[in-house]
């Protein structure tokens, strides 16, 4: 069983005349390094056709970024009970690289959506809004709330965003050969419903949740394009109902008790990564069911007959 | 970790100079020798563990090990470093953690982090708001332990607890934590609640059921009643007499025929058995069971072999002696695996 890149990443390699220290323990050495390089200019050969515009352009810069990704992913698995050989090794980069590149439309998307926020935001001629620091963000004009981070569920934010009117050009939308997304919303539009969100968080809120919550109200609106088409082929921007609206998104979630521990977790197996990060976002008692007693606990110990 | 070279960088580092490797050793985190004896020490409270459940699915079989692909992508197992906070008393079999996270990126409001004092010479983040009740047989790899004073800092969440000589503060939340190359808070969670749920699904605690002889009479009146109360076929009688279990009604049914115990139903280690191969001294043991196509519960059958099977019976039920046991029992299924 040949474990050569294991040795190298925990081992210390030195001159031996000098014992001068070339590579530190606990770091990824020529070996890796080069098996690393193979597996993404492979794969940089497969997905360069469909990779996003920042991508990274090259091979190579595309292998400096997913190291930077993934370093400590890849540390903490040469520790695990998995990285038995070389093979397992081999195998496990294989698959991270893959992931990566799959992975890397989904970031670069994100990074994009939050740029394109912050800008908004930046630029609102009545400067309704203000940076506080670590990317949270408030209304200038609410000197109560400005300081402190917002408490108010999340669920209560979609609701507000939800009801407030976009409209958007739909044949620039379903124009495929267009190749910058149009801006969403009539001027103003955006930046109204910024402000009404954050009037309603009563706080400051982080960009990633600003940007979730737009992502949510544009996917609410993409819904009702396929029925809501006039004779001109405009968008009708049908008048969101709160209730409607609110049952809708819970709806996702509502066939979930939210005390069984059980179901919870075969539902977030089956739904994956983003929808769990999002329920558990959503249900905060979630955390609390970590330390709690299970039924058909150990101790409930039958009576023999 | 500061380890700021690109990839390129490593690339091009050293070529042609006579070099040595020279393995981890002594006191080292990842010596294998350290590991061993920390193993052999058993789990306490302070204690930093690399935690997974790869391989450790209740009832995961040979085949489930055997089943990876070149696209698994660890989608199916999740590890954690923790630390451990207390050990059940109740049930030693569970174990009291809190997770922490060597990833800067996943730091939020609500974690600790300890800059300097971690075991992994590298800062960590600590969410002491999360702590959770998980099956010890999880913990993998022990990697040394906080001062007691920084223990006591991050589980009461309270820097100012900590040892002088450490460094913890308050978290802040950081911009990347939503990226998907972090493992996150609510990716953390979700793993711990998997886990949480493990400890339901643990083999029951059967306080001290004995191993009784039957008759041949009983074991032929009971595989008749089968037939005559439960009209079950010939193979599902078969199934029956080598150990299946009856479901709750086929039990109430035999029960009120006059049968509530097969003298077919395998016998089960004691407690204390059951009990001490749940501890991560025993995992290379388990593993090394669950991969070499046995049937059964690995851990189940360690201690089952461990009580009944040696050559040479153990005695007397003492923590000694149980550890003895499944050492002997261990080493036979490791090498066993081995060839």
């Amino acid at each position: 069983m040949s474990r050569k890149y294991l040795d190298e990443f925990f081992g210390e390699i030195r001159v031996r005349s000098t014992k001068e220290v070339r590579k530190p323990r606990l770091r990824f050495g020529n070996l890796a390094a080069a098996f690393i390089m193979q597996c993404v200019a492979k794969k940089f050969k497969q997905y360069q056709s469909t990779l996003p515009d920042n991508a990274p352009q090259t091979a190579q810069d595309c292998a400096n970024q997913f190291f930077k990704d993934r370093l400590v992913s890849l540390t903490n698995a040469m520790r695990g009970p998995k990285m038995a050989d070389d093979v397992a090794f081999e195998r496990y980069i294989r698959s991270s690289v893959n992931g990566w590149f799959l992975n890397l439309y989904r970031a670069t998307e994100e990074g994009r959506e939050r740029d394109a926020l912050r800008n908004r935001m930046k630029r609102d001629k009545k400067k309704r809004f203000v940076n506080m620091g670590g990317n949270r963000w408030g209304l200038t004009d609410d000197i109560d709330s400005i300081h402190i981070a917002s408490s108010v569920p999340e669920q209560e934010l979609y609701t507000v965003a939800d009801s407030c009117p976009l409209d958007f050009n739909a044949k620039a939308l379903l124009d495929e050969s267009r190749k910058r997304m149009p801006n969403y919303g009539k001027t103003g539009q955006m930046e109204n419903l910024l402000e009404a969100v954050l009037k309603e968080a009563r706080g400051t809120l982080e960009l990633s949740v600003l940007r979730r919550i737009v992502v949510h109200r544009i996917s609410m609106l993409e819904k009702t394009l396929v029925q809501s088409i006039d004779a001109g082929g405009e968008p009708i921007d049908l008048p969101v109902d709160d209730q409607s609206v609110e049952e809708q998104a819970l709806s996702q979630y509502s066939d979930i008790p939210d005390d069984d521990a059980k179901r919870i977790v075969e539902e977030m197996k089956r739904r994956g990564s983003e929808w769990t990060r999002d329920y558990i976002r959503q249900h905060p008692g979630v955390a609390e069911m970590l330390t709690s007693r299970l039924e058909n606990d150990p101790h409930d110990r039958e009576e023999l007959s | 970790m500061n380890n700021t070279s690109s990839l390129t960088e490593l690339l091009q580092s050293y070529d042609d100079e006579d070099l040595e490797l020279v393995p981890p050793s002594g006191d080292d985190l990842d010596s294998p020798k350290r590991i061993e004896r920390q193993l052999a020490e058993g789990v306490k409270r302070g204690q930093v563990w690399l935690a997974s459940d790869y391989g450790c699915g209740i009832g995961s079989t040979a085949d489930a090990v055997a089943a990876d692909s070149d696209d698994a992508d660890d989608l199916d197992d999740n590890s954690l470093y923790v630390l451990v906070a207390g050990v059940n008393t109740d049930d030693p079999r569970l174990v009291t953690v809190i997770p922490l996270s060597n990833d800067l990126r996943a730091e939020t409001d609500d974690s600790l982090v300890i800059e300097q004092g971690s075991p992994l010479g590298e800062p960590m983040v600590a969410w002491p708001t999360i702590p959770a009740i998980i099956p010890v047989r999880l913990l993998y790899k022990p990697l040394k332990q906080f001062a007691p004073a920084t223990v006591d800092a991050i589980v009461a969440n309270d820097p100012a607890k900590a040892d002088p000589a450490d460094v913890v503060r308050q978290g802040e939340t950081n911009e990347e934590n939503d990226s998907p190359f972090v493992q996150n808070r609510e990716d953390t969670i979700a793993i711990l609640l998997k886990w949480h749920v493990m400890c339901a699904q643990l083999p029951k605690l059967h306080d001290g059921r004995k191993v009784t002889q039957h008759s041949k009479e009983e074991l032929e009146a009971y595989a008749d009643a089968l037939e005559t109360v439960l009209h079950l076929v010939p193979g599902q009688r078969l199934a029956v007499i080598r150990g299946k279990e009856l479901t709750p009604e086929q039990q109430q049914q035999m029960t009120e025929a006059g049968f509530p115990e097969s003298p077919y139903s395998k016998p089960v280690a004691d407690d204390d058995y059951l009990i001490e191969v749940e501890q991560p001294l025993w995992r290379v043991a388990a593993d090394a069971y669950a991969s070499s196509g046995l049937p059964g519960d690995p851990r189940e059958r360690l201690a089952y072999k461990a009580q009944f099977e040696l050559a040479a019976r153990v005695n007397g039920h003492g923590a000694t002696a149980v550890r003895g046991a499944l050492h002997k029992i261990a080493n036979e299924v490791i090498s066993a695996a081995d060839k």
